[in-house]
């Protein structure tokens, strides 16, 4: 567990300790703000609950700020060759990917705690905003941590693939995008019942979590990914040692 | 030894693994011995307890044994069926050209890549299969030593000693002994970014240090550094000799010959040659290259000379004062020298000169690497 916390701690620290993660931090508000701003103004007069536009407005910034934190974690250590002196300490391959992931998220998380903050504080200093529903609000967050659990995972993983950070960002921003776009994806192809599509939608599971509706399936979807995506990552971080 | 059960698994002798699975019990084997399924935990742990032990009994004094590995990246091999071993305390130099297989041996031996056959022990425990704290054991520096740079170089040590699995109090030590032994007081709370080449070097040799650990490996310690700064590497590097064994891999032949006591060369994957210094300047010549400068009759010296039986090759060149300088081989331990002397007196022919040259280790260096590893050199 030592060796785990001085790997989280110094990857959740290296994030503060240069302006990057202060200035991708407050862009991602800005640009949550700015964006949950033209939807509710598209939006007038609909029904259309204002935490569900909230979140998914953070969704939409989501695969950026995911992307900006994960491009660095292994890209940047193959890059340099810390990785070499880090692997050749006796800490095992599962602890430095965990260690990672979790530094990461922790670092997501504290983005979107940000951007989910921002709606009840909103509420709070405009009166002429109607009152938030507080289970809505608990709803769009666990939705939200749930994808972010996800595609961190995923940018762990691609982030191992490669030594050059334009390569991992770019790879990194397109396979987060992929499960957030899955339902426009898959309608392109014949013969996929709307049903199917239901359940995978991301946007279905938010409408949902806003709603009270807290169901297992989403969760375990995502988790799975997760769990499939970390595991993955230690396979290939294993892999130097394949004969 | 044998066993009344039926169903048994039959497990290796040497490395404990199962190797044929489940067959009847018919006692020792060999190479194998047959337990019983209710037994096999209590054998396991016997044979492990059993195996460390002959390996710990077979050289006390070897620090890493590396037996016949190798290694591939897919069809290309970069390490091929070496051999060699360490012992503690002695300071080890790996030579060979670019390409030949010296930082892939050394992350072998440090446990970043396992071997595709073959095994590497340090101190007497297997450095893959062995528990992971074998790692602790040894003190590893990287090629360019890879440093964070937006950290400072005590909490660069810091993490470090507890990515080690370091205690607090233990840590805290150490650390100030390291930040003395490599003369690192001043610069710990410097940005490792804004070091110098030798500096960063230093933090890297500090983490290899920071556990103590009876074996360092160092991939081209002084790479890149300016002559001040090599020699203070060179100096930490000899003050460690005293308590460390050293495995080190550098292209600067002059830096193994002062500071290896024994000097390995690689080329194409394979050693070609490992010896002392000393011994292997010796071993590709076959004898010394000897000038001398002689007067008397140029004529009836080069026929006098010729038909000395222990100098071969010898040229004659005449210089502008009268005098003639004579280059040859000379056999032996100065045999080729003494006859000359002999041959010089007897004739009262004058000398003013007889100098054997020193062959230096890069001569030997580029005559092994040079003929492609192809002549198989003397293996230690």
């Amino acid at each position: 567990m030592r060796k785990f916390m001085a790997l989280f701690g110094k990857e959740l620290g290296s994030a503060f300790l240069s302006p990057l993660g202060y200035v991708t931090v407050a862009v991602f508000m800005s640009a949550t703000g700015w964006t949950f701003l033209q939807a509710v103004q598209a939006q007038e007069g609909s029904r259309m609950q204002l935490e569900t536009m909230h979140a998914i407005s953070v969704l939409i910034w989501m695969p950026v700020f995911i992307t900006v934190i994960c491009m660095r974690l292994f890209a940047e250590e193959k890059r340099v060759g810390t990785i070499e002196t880090l692997l050749t300490t006796s800490v095992r391959d599962v602890t430095v990917v965990l260690a990672k992931y979790f530094g990461a998220m922790a670092f997501v998380l504290i983005g979107l705690g940000a951007a989910w903050a921002s709606l009840p504080l909103l509420v709070l200093h405009a009166p002429d905003v109607e009152a938030v529903d507080g289970g809505a609000l608990l709803g769009a967050g666990i939705i939200l941590v749930l994808v972010a659990l996800c595609c961190t995972s995923i940018g762990v993983l691609v982030s191992m693939l490669t030594r050059n950070q334009i390569v991992a960002a770019i790879s990194c921003f397109w396979a987060i995008c992929v499960p957030l776009m899955i339902t426009p994806l898959m309608q392109t192809l014949p013969y996929v019942r709307q049903e199917v599509l239901d359940r995978l939608s991301v946007e279905q599971h938010i409408l949902l979590y806003t709603g009270g509706i807290l169901q297992a399936p989403p969760a375990v979807f995502y988790l799975t990914i997760t769990a499939f995506m970390l595991f993955a990552a230690v396979r290939v971080l294993e892999s130097r040692r394949w004969i | 030894m044998f066993c009344e059960h039926e169903v048994c698994e039959i497990y290796d002798l040497e490395y404990g693994d199962p190797v044929v699975g489940q067959g009847e019990c018919d006692g020792f084997l060999g190479g194998t011995l047959d337990v019983c399924g209710t037994h096999s935990l209590l054998w396991c742990c016997l044979f492990w307890i059993g195996r460390t032990m002959v390996l710990q009994a077979i050289d006390d004094t070897t620090m890493i044994r590396v037996q016949e590995a190798s290694r591939c990246f897919g069809r290309h091999v970069a390490v091929q069926d070496i051999s060699f071993d360490v012992r503690k305390g002695e300071i080890v130099g790996l030579l060979g050209p670019n390409g030949a297989g010296k930082t892939t041996t050394l992350r072998m031996l440090a446990g970043f890549l396992r071997p595709s056959a073959g095994r590497v022990y340090i101190d007497g425990v297997d450095g893959y299969d062995g528990d992971e704290d074998v790692r602790n054991r040894v003190g590893y520096l990287p090629e360019n030593t890879p440093l964070y740079g937006d950290m400072r170089v005590h909490e660069y040590l810091r993490f470090r000693g507890r990515l080690k699995g370091m205690h607090r109090r233990e840590l805290r030590k150490r650390l100030d002994a390291v930040l003395v032994s490599c003369d690192l007081r001043d610069r710990s709370r410097s940005l490792i970014r804004t070091l110098s080449k030798g500096y960063r070097q230093r933090v890297g040799i500090a983490d290899c240090l920071l556990q103590d650990p009876p074996c360092l490996i160092l991939d081209e310690p002084t790479i890149g550094l300016d002559p001040n700064q090599i020699r203070q590497v060179r100096t930490l590097i000899q003050s460690l000799a005293e308590s460390h064994t050293i495995l080190l891999s550098t292209h600067i032949l002059s830096e193994a010959e002062l500071l290896c006591d024994r000097v390995m060369i690689m080329n194409r994957g394979a050693i070609i040659a490992a010896d002392t210094p000393n011994a292997l300047a010796g071993l590709r010549q076959g004898g010394e290259q000897v000038v001398a400068e002689v007067r008397g009759p140029a004529e009836a010296i080069q026929a006098a000379v010729g038909e000395l039986p222990d100098i071969q090759d010898a040229t004659f060149t005449k210089l502008a004062d009268g005098w003639l300088r004579v280059c040859f081989m000379g056999q032996g331990q100065g045999e080729g020298r003494m006859q000359l002397y002999a041959l010089l007196c007897r004739h009262r022919w004058d000398l003013r000169l007889l100098r054997a040259e020193v062959r230096h280790l890069e001569d030997i260096f580029a005559a092994l690497t040079e003929e492609g590893g192809s002549e198989e050199g003397a293996h230690a």
